[in-house]
């Protein structure tokens, strides 16, 4: 009677676990891609791994096309799924890196792939894509989560000559690749920071951190910045993986940097925003304290114009703070916009934000305000 | 509300343990899960061992519950009789279920916590640095390795044949520990049904396990195959001839009568047996109270 009544408590409360663990939310891969500019035209991605291309105007934007096209059978297996890192515009073509299916090479004109087949190509790689791709020469890069490494040629979506297999480091790939001389940096999910020849993927050097580095930003040829979850914000040298400066957040750095000659500005998840010099080595605070965002998590990149860092924090709340002295001089929240993680990019003077919810907004240092640009025409 | 409060007390200390335990085991999580279910299973020894003996006061009584339930037609003195019983031999039956009252919410946070632990997007690891306290030990364990023997953790059951695996040995130790658990009725028909449940449960518990991460497997698999420990060293394994190492409490006066003497138990009641003269009812009396 006993084993039958407790037996049955148990599978009740199994039953009832899917409502329970709803309150703890687990969430899906939805992307962070920045917005990218070429000419007049803008490439968003949406939340749900899409691409695309949109003719802008002062604040409208007009869907050129979007891919995958939910209206062409070919593109109804693709489940991207997600895109984390920048489209990158070359030439006549877009490279664009998907979560789950792969990486495609499109055409500008109209959006449609070049090479992969019309179901992706992640059967050809082991794990999924994190970040984005990079180009060198007539040769693209990429990592993956299970920690390897592609080199492909851009014209064909082929293993390049000395990447016929791919290269494996230690932990997993998130950030997307930097390209610096012969070398392609990479950082991965174990702390590890691995500079990799260009021609045949064999390793120049390696730096370890004890924290995972999920995003890399270039800050000159010769510097590198490197945040880590261990709470550390590391600048490195390109040419040999030694550090230049070593600066330590109150909390977590995942998030690109806005630089401006040898000054660096970011955000941590606390909500601070840090201004660093590294003109003389090392790492010297520009402010006396970092700016602080209500105590909301900064993962977007900053961006700065002029002489004013743009931050997006979670909620998502938009602040100007003076590059000078830190000092908030505006903060605008923006409206059922969903959240911001992907980094601010600048352009005429001006500051693009890209939201989860695939909206665009236009942050307007000199006037302090943000403007909506009202996307049409986009497949989501 | 309630989200945030089942985080705050469960939750978030649940995900940094295993945290924790997974950096102090080599950054292996499934060592950290093994570690964290035999650490539970200690700690809530007491309460297991509190079972073991309900379960046995219960199974003493049983024939003396029959004889009662046979000997009173009228519901509610069945119920006074066999309430007087249970006072009387020192057996509670809502003690045996205790501790799988604590083990639900444990089950619960634990699901959950896998689920936060091992985040299946980048997304859901910039949520986890909201549930891990700000100690630089835990910040240096993640991300933390979602590999165990080959197996992802963070994966369904149904994903891959590795998840089968643990489907079958979730169903495979449900069953065993059902079958290691000494029955307490003596009723046929509930025998019958409990028959039927120690088939069902494995099988349910199997099914639930294809929806599952491989790491809430691991934790039912390990944590199942303690408690088929503790039920051989309660009750022993007939079967193989070996006898249990825990022994018996000493049990209360009317429990060790009806141990002792069951042929007494079958025919008397359990006031009876305790003041065979005393002021419980006679049966004359409760017959008039029949309708």
């Amino acid at each position: 009677m006993v084993n039958f009544r407790r037996s049955a408590i148990l599978a009740m409360a199994l039953l009832f676990l899917p409502l329970l663990s709803s309150c703890v939310s687990v969430l899906s891969p939805t992307g962070w891609a920045p917005v990218v500019f070429d000419g007049d035209t803008v490439y968003v991605t949406t939340s749900n791994g899409h691409l695309s291309a949109l003719k802008l105007e002062r604040d409208t934007a007009t869907a050129l096309w979007t891919f995958p096209d939910e209206n062409r059978d070919e593109d109804k297996k693709l489940d991207t799924k997600a895109i984390y890192g920048a489209p990158v515009v070359s030439g006549d073509r877009v490279y664009l890196a998907s979560f789950q299916a792969g990486v495609f090479a499109l055409r500008k004109e109209d959006g449609r792939p070049i090479w992969s087949s019309s179901s992706g190509n992640a059967n050809k790689l082991d794990g999924d894509i994190p970040g984005g791709v990079a180009l060198a020469g007539e040769n693209l890069f990429f990592g993956t989560t299970e920690g390897l490494v592609y080199g492909w040629k851009q014209a064909d979506g082929t293993p390049a000559t000395g990447w016929e297999k791919p290269k494996r480091v230690a932990g997993g790939v998130w950030a997307t690749p930097i390209v610096s001389g012969d070398h392609l940096i990479v950082a991965t999910m174990d702390g590890g920071l691995h500079a990799l020849s260009l021609a045949d993927g064999s390793v120049r050097w390696s730096f370890d951190v004890s924290g995972a580095i999920a995003e890399l930003t270039k800050i000159s040829d010769e510097y590198l910045f490197v945040p880590s979850i261990n709470r550390h914000a590391y600048i490195i040298r390109t040419k040999d993986g030694s550090v230049a400066g070593d600066f330590r957040a109150k909390d977590w750095i995942w998030t690109g940097a806005a630089v401006q000659g040898l000054k660096v500005y970011f955000g941590d998840f606390g909500g601070r925003v840090y201004g660093l010099d590294i003109t003389n080595s090392g790492t010297v605070p520009i402010w006396r304290e970092p700016a602080s965002l209500s105590d909301e998590r900064v993962k977007a990149g900053a961006a700065i114009v002029e002489d004013v860092v743009v931050v997006v924090d979670r909620a998502p709340v938009v602040s100007f703070i003076s590059a000078k002295d830190g000092s908030v001089l505006n903060s605008v929240p923006l409206t059922d916009a969903g959240t911001v993680r992907a980094n601010v990019v600048t352009r005429d003077g001006a500051a693009y934000i890209a939201t989860t919810k695939g909206k665009l907004f236009r942050a307007e240092p000199a006037a302090r305000k943000v403007v909506e640009i009202q996307l049409s025409g986009v497949k989501k | 509300m309630i989200g945030e409060i089942f985080s705050l007390i469960l939750l978030n200390p649940l995900v940094n343990l295993l945290v924790l335990l997974s950096h102090l085991f080599g950054d292996s999580f499934g060592l950290a899960i093994i570690a964290f279910t035999i650490l539970i299973r200690v700690a809530t020894f007491p309460l297991t061992l509190r079972q073991i003996h309900a379960t046995r006061s219960m199974q003493a009584i049983q024939p003396r519950i029959q004889e009662v339930n046979k000997k009173y037609s009228d519901p509610k003195r069945r119920q006074e009789e066999v309430m007087k019983l249970y006072r009387e031999s020192g057996a509670n039956p809502l003690s045996c279920i205790g501790p799988f009252f604590l083990q639900i919410p444990i089950f619960m946070a634990l699901y959950s916590a896998i689920r936060i632990a091992l985040p299946n997007s980048p997304e859901a690891l910039e949520k986890l640095s909201s549930h891990i306290y700000g100690w630089s030990y835990l910040q240096h364990a993640l991300p933390l390795e979602e590999h165990f023997l080959g197996f992802d953790l963070r994966s369904n059951g149904e994903a891959s044949i590795a998840g089968y695996i643990f489907v079958v040995l979730v169903g495979a130790t449900t069953w065993i520990q059902s079958k290691t658990t000494v029955t307490t009725t003596t009723d046929e028909r509930m025998k019958q049904q409990q028959q039927m449940m120690n088939i069902m449960l494995p099988l349910m518990f199997a099914f639930f396990a294809l929806s599952f991460p491989l790491g809430v497997s691991l934790y039912w698999v390990v944590n199942s195959s303690v408690q088929i420990g503790f039920n051989i060293l309660t009750y022993g394994l007939p079967a193989f001839g070996i006898e249990p190492l825990v022994k018996a409490r000493t049990a209360p006066v009317g429990t060790q009568a009806a141990l002792s003497a069951p042929e007494v138990a079958v025919t008397t009641s359990a006031r009876e047996l305790r003041t065979p003269n005393g002021s419980g009812r006679s049966k004359r009396q409760n017959r008039r109270r029949r309708p």
